[in-house]
């Protein structure tokens, strides 16, 4: 329609509801708008609170589980721990525990005791003593913050066997973060641990009377062994010393002797292992002569060669020193070990004993070196060398003495004095094995060019020489002694071993006997008391003994060689120690020191006379030795004499004369063995040199009445040289039976070799044959070597051939 | 001496009508003195309506700030609502500075070249720094720009936020654009003596012990006491709840730098690639971190006990800012403007402020020697008072 054909009013009025409506609908799109938008905020804040919800829902649920997971640990940890781990507030009172205290106190709930206080709990299953330990331990905790340990007996089930606990308390608290400052901050109270200790209580008990079972049985049978050994060792002892024994004689009982000392040994060695096993041996160190120590295991070991042609060979440095700290003893143990095996072990040859030493950290380090040219060792068996109770080549051995033990202690030993061995060999060749211990210095010389070249000149051809001991023992008939043993063995033992003594000796069997003669007012030099004795045992006696008030010297005889050592019967009032079998050297210094030395007057009366008195047994050098020392003695003995006489007709002012015969006889009689005599030429020699007429004078007469007297001593010996001369071997049955000798060894046959032999001892034989036949008796005899046996017939046949 | 105006409409549909307003405001206020800055929090609507585009053709000053979801003056709190807070004065000047865009892979670098190429000789008093949320990016890289480039200067600001959680909407304002892609400073010259204010969660809130964080790389946790952070995160149960989506609401973490300086919070924003946990900063390694457990009770407790502080220190002071993460505001659930709620009651008249929800919070921790020691928070309550 055109708009002039619209009245104007009316299109007025249009237009105006048109801009209203515009305006309406500006209005409702702004308010569509703002729906929107409070639609979009809405549904935004909204979702985001679903989201935090949502996540705070995982949140806690996460924590929850692992709450409970906390929980569930915690549970399983108290439920299944051994232990007995309680906690208790400050107030004492229970807060939780693991199950083993619910168990150990039979009780099925922790409810029945939560929030009682331990007291109440604990009262009747501690002693009241340890309860009151408790109550302070956890006062302490609980104020001081200490951490108390202690241990003791609970019965927590009241069953009246208690059981061993080791208890600690200490302090437990954590800080909480507490945002609400009404609440504590913090939570404490008292850890309480208790670990039962009752198995392990009871398992040290057994281990410890297992242990001391043990001791016991070996000193018992260390003492009931080693009293019939002792008596028996003893009484050879006493025959070897009779005079003009027949040869036969002799040589049995050397072997019996020897046996005896190689139980003895064997015993000792038991007990070595015994206490090294059990960590009881113990170095006893002590300041030592170095020379004389070389000297006397050397001495004891040449004896060991007996008849066989090893030549014993000493090489010791002249800059070793004079003087160390160490155990003596026990050193002595390993070389005595080591020389004894090397000479077991060697058929023929050379052993040699060399000495070195060197400085390391301020020690000295002493070095031992023992070789061989004995059977060797094989590279497999090196491996086992120092292994217990293992022995090898036990065909050719088997009836070698030993029982395995001795590179075992001796390794051990070493070991202890913090050394080392090393072996080397090489079979069929020889060995040779090294110690090195660790000694400690002493401020002293060395020994010195000249003391090593006599100990180095101690070179020895095995020619027979005897098992016996030098000593000189002088007549104390103004000393009584008193032997108290509860076994008549060892009293016939001690009688025997101290009547050249020519001593008073009285003897009981008990101690009450011994109490009863010191009530009756005796008084001796010496009293010898056995250790172990029934009803009142050695130790007691001497108590009461010393509790009466006896002051006399009481000397302990013991076989038990685990218990007891000098420390001990010191402590028990004893003066000296002895051990059985009686060692002749330690009787014979007792007797000088508590006996002579205390006598000096009437000792010095009778030193004359013990200058007379024989060694216990001269040594057997061969017969052409002794004959040339008694043409030699007897020429000087015509030599002093004459010399003697002119003076008592003119002044003699030169003793030169006397200074070259005493020299001479100084070295012949210690060739000789004769060491006692051979100190007397020397000091008159010395008094040559000093020109000291007056000693010379006053001695010569003595010395030369000995002289004499050795000269008709050795007399027996002597003529055996005479006798060879005369002799007429037979060798062609000598060859004869040498060849079935060794023709059975070889077949170990030895009642067909023994035949052979005693065949051969119906005929006469030069004392050189006869010794060689000796020692191929002595190798089926004793050590059933039949190898070495068949070597040393073939090899004696061929020198017979020759 | 700085004068505070603060300015706030709600007005979305009406241009005139909301420009009006703010300017009738400002006249209440006084008027303005020879320098003046505004600082802007608004919702994301006034962007979209254009109202913050009228406004700030309107105003004649500077103004500079971030998206929010929710803001208050004294007196008005919610979340469509445009506040400014207005500074002006006469011996305090103020410098704005726009960086270049922040996506290129170093932004310390161009945030440091841009401050250098515009800053003055002297330090400023105070450095006010806004940001888009920019997922990419580690606002400590932000901080440490900054603190680098200013010789130490106190840093103070905060991330855009927006009320979706998308952050898709988190935008800086500035030179009457709102940018996703650089940050604004204001830095402010003269006689101010800023003080700081820090609350995030309760020490009571912690549970377990502290984990040494021994490797990350930047804000990707890697290890824990040794072992792989999804082990830990398994052996204490806590996986489930990390893997919700914003688990940071309930499952904040404090860090402690091990340097002396106050421990600061952080918020864990998912599992990556490798098993590794993205926080929403950066984990120091050689720190030590601690797990804690939030809930509203403690948002209002530490924020409440903050603003007792603040009320404390305020005689003399010329205005408060304020931002607060918006996982504080998601842990309050139906209660989100509680803390808002909380600060208006106890602050009152007593001094201009203006608070904001942040992504990410800007705020010294403590002032060694002449430098302050910048950091950047999650989950935190941080306030500015000057």
């Amino acid at each position: 329609m055109d708009d002039a054909l619209i009245p104007e009013d009316i299109n007025g009025k249009l237009l105006e509801e048109n801009r209203k409506l515009l305006e309406e609908v500006e209005e409702l799109r702004r308010e569509a708008k703002k729906c929107a938008r409070e639609m979009r905020l809405q549904s935004s804040f909204l979702s985001k609170i679903t989201k935090a919800s949502e996540a705070k829902d995982a949140f806690n649920s996460s924590l929850l589980k692992a709450n409970e997971k906390q929980r569930v640990y915690m549970d399983m940890l108290l439920q299944n721990c051994p232990n007995i781990i309680i906690l208790l507030n400050d107030e004492g009172r229970f807060v939780l525990s693991t199950e083993a205290f619910m168990s150990a106190m039979n009780t099925p709930n922790f409810d029945y005791i939560k929030n009682l206080r331990y007291s109440e709990v604990f009262q009747k299953c501690f002693t009241d003593d340890r309860m009151a330990y408790f109550d302070t331990a956890f006062d302490r905790v609980v104020k001081s913050n200490e951490v108390v340990r202690f241990d003791a007996q609970a019965d927590f089930n009241r069953s009246g066997t208690p059981r061993f606990y080791s208890i600690e308390l200490r302090r437990a608290g954590i800080e909480l973060h507490n945002h609400n400052k009404d609440e504590d901050d913090s939570v404490s109270g008292v850890l309480v641990v208790m670990i039962d200790l009752t198995e392990v209580m009871l398992e040290k008990q057994n281990a410890e009377a297992a242990n001391n079972a043990k001791s016991t049985f070996l000193a018992t049978m260390s003492h009931e062994i080693r009293t019939p050994i002792g008596a028996i060792l003893g009484i050879v002892q006493i025959e070897m010393l009779k005079e003009n024994l027949p040869e036969e004689y002799i040589s049995a009982l050397e072997k019996i002797y020897r046996s005896g000392n190689g139980l003895i040994g064997i015993i000792n060695d038991i007990l070595d292992m015994s206490k090294i096993e059990t960590g009881k041996l113990e170095l006893v160190p002590i300041e030592y002569d170095v020379p004389s120590l070389i000297n006397d295991v050397v001495q004891l070991n040449i004896a060991r060669i007996s008849s066989k042609p090893i030549k014993f060979i000493l090489d010791a440095d002249a800059k070793l020193p004079s003087t160390l700290y160490g155990d003596e003893l026990r050193l002595k143990q390993i070389l005595n070990n080591l020389l004894s095996n090397a000479i077991k072990y060697t058929a023929a040859g050379h052993v040699k004993l060399s000495v070195r030493h060197f400085v390391q950290d301020g020690d000295i380090m002493l070095s031992f070196t023992v070789e061989d040219t004995g059977q060797g060792i094989k590279p497999e068996d090196q491996k086992k060398l120092f292994t217990e109770y293992t022995r090898f080549n036990h065909t050719a051995n088997r009836a070698t003495e030993g029982t395995g033990l001795g590179l075992s202690i001796t390794k051990n030993l070493v070991a202890m004095m913090g050394g080392l061995i090393e072996a080397k060999s090489e079979y069929g060749k020889g060995s040779a094995f090294t110690v090195t211990i660790k000694q400690q210095a002493v401020e002293c010389e060395p020994i010195g060019e000249e003391l090593a070249k006599k100990l180095g000149n101690f070179t020895f051809t095995g020619s027979g020489q005897a098992a016996g001991v030098k000593i000189v023992r002088e007549f104390m008939p103004y000393g009584k002694v008193l032997v108290v043993d509860d076994v008549e063995a060892n009293l016939y033992v001690a009688e025997g071993l101290m009547s050249p003594y020519k001593i008073k000796i009285e003897t009981v069997t008990d101690g009450f006997a011994a109490i009863e003669r010191a009530e009756q007012g005796e008084v001796y030099d010496i009293i010898f008391m056995d250790h172990m004795m029934p009803r009142m045992d050695g130790i007691e006696t001497t108590q009461k003994l010393r509790d009466m008030g006896y002051n006399g010297t009481i000397v302990a005889l013991t076989a038990n060689a685990l218990a007891g050592n000098d420390e001990m019967f010191m402590r028990n009032g004893f003066d000296g120690f002895i051990s059985k079998p009686i060692d002749i050297r330690q009787l014979n210094d007792a007797l000088n020191k508590f006996i002579r030395d205390m006598h000096p007057e009437e000792a010095e009366k009778y030193k004359a006379t013990a200058a007379e008195a024989t060694p216990v047994q001269t040594p057997k050098a061969s017969p052409k030795l002794l004959e040339i020392f008694r043409r030699d003695a007897e020429k000087a003995v015509a030599a002093l004499r004459k010399t003697v006489m002119e003076d008592k007709f003119r002044r003699v002012n030169d003793v030169s004369s006397f200074t070259t015969t005493f020299h001479a006889m100084k070295s012949a009689l210690a060739v000789i063995g004769e060491d006692e005599i051979s100190k007397l030429a020397f000091e008159l020699e010395k008094a040559g040199n000093n020109k000291d007429r007056s000693f010379i004078f006053s001695n010569v007469e003595n010395f030369t009445n000995t002289l004499e007297n050795l000269i008709i001593k050795l007399t027996p010996e002597i003529s055996a040289v005479s006798d060879d001369e005369s002799i007429q071997e037979d060798t062609a049955y000598l060859s004869e039976q040498l060849k079935i000798i060794q023709a059975a060894c070889d077949e170990y046959d030895d009642e067909a070799a023994y035949a052979a032999l005693d065949r051969l001892q119906e005929k006469k034989w030069s004392t050189e044959t006869a010794a060689a036949l000796e020692n191929i008796r002595d190798m089926l005899f004793l050590h059933s070597d039949f190898e070495e046996a068949a070597k040393a017939a073939k090899q004696f046949a061929v020198n017979n051939e020759q | 001496m700085i004068k505070t105006i603060t300015l706030h409409t709600t007005e979305l549909d009406y241009e005139d009508k909301a420009v009006g307003e703010l300017l009738a405001q400002l006249e209440q206020g006084g008027g303005l003195l020879k320098n003046t800055v505004g600082i802007i929090s608004c919702h994301y609507e006034f962007v979209l309506s254009d109202i913050f585009k009228a406004a700030c053709e309107a105003l004649p000053f500077e103004i500079v700030g971030t998206i929010t979801s929710a803001q208050s003056v004294p007196g008005e709190i919610d979340t469509l609502l445009m506040t400014i807070m207005v500074l002006t004065s006469d011996d305090v000047e103020f410098d704005t500075i726009v960086t270049d865009p922040l996506m290129s892979g170093n932004p310390g670098q161009v945030i440091s070249d841009n401050y250098k190429s515009s800053c003055r000789a002297e330090k400023p008093a105070l450095i006010l720094t806004f940001a888009p949320f920019i997922a990419q990016n580690c606002g400590d890289e932000y901080v440490n720009a900054v603190t680098e480039a200013s010789g130490g200067a106190p840093c103070f600001g905060t991330l855009a936020i927006d009320d979706t959680l998308d952050f898709v909407n988190c935008f800086m304002l500035a030179d009457k654009e709102h940018h996703n892609d650089k940050m604004a400073m204001i830095l402010i010259y003269g006689a101010v003596s800023p003080k700081f204010y820090v609350a995030n969660i309760s020490e009571s809130r912690i549970f377990g012990k502290g984990a040494n964080i021994t490797k990350s790389a930047g804000s990707l946790l890697m290890e824990l006491n040794g072992r792989h952070v999804k082990e830990y995160f398994d052996e204490i149960s806590m996986t489930d709840a990390a893997e919700q989506q914003y688990a940071m609401s309930s499952l904040p973490f404090l860090v402690d730098f091990n340097d002396g300086s106050p421990k600061v919070s952080r918020i864990f924003v998912m599992f990556v690639d490798g098993g590794y946990a993205l926080c929403a900063a950066a984990m120091p390694q050689g720190g030590t971190m601690y797990i804690a457990k939030t809930d509203g009770a403690d948002v209002l407790l530490t924020a409440g006990n903050a603003i007792d502080e603040i009320t404390e220190d305020i005689a003399g002071k010329s205005a408060l800012l304020v931002y607060t993460c918006i996982s504080r505001a998601m842990a309050l659930g139906g209660n989100q403007l509680g803390e808002l709620e909380l600060l208006d009651k106890k602050i009152g008249g007593k001094i201009p402020f203006m608070v904001g929800n942040s992504g990410g919070e800007i705020c010294p921790t403590m002032v060694s020697g002449e430098k302050a020691i910048n950091r950047f928070h999650n989950n935190a309550f941080v306030a500015c008072m000057f």
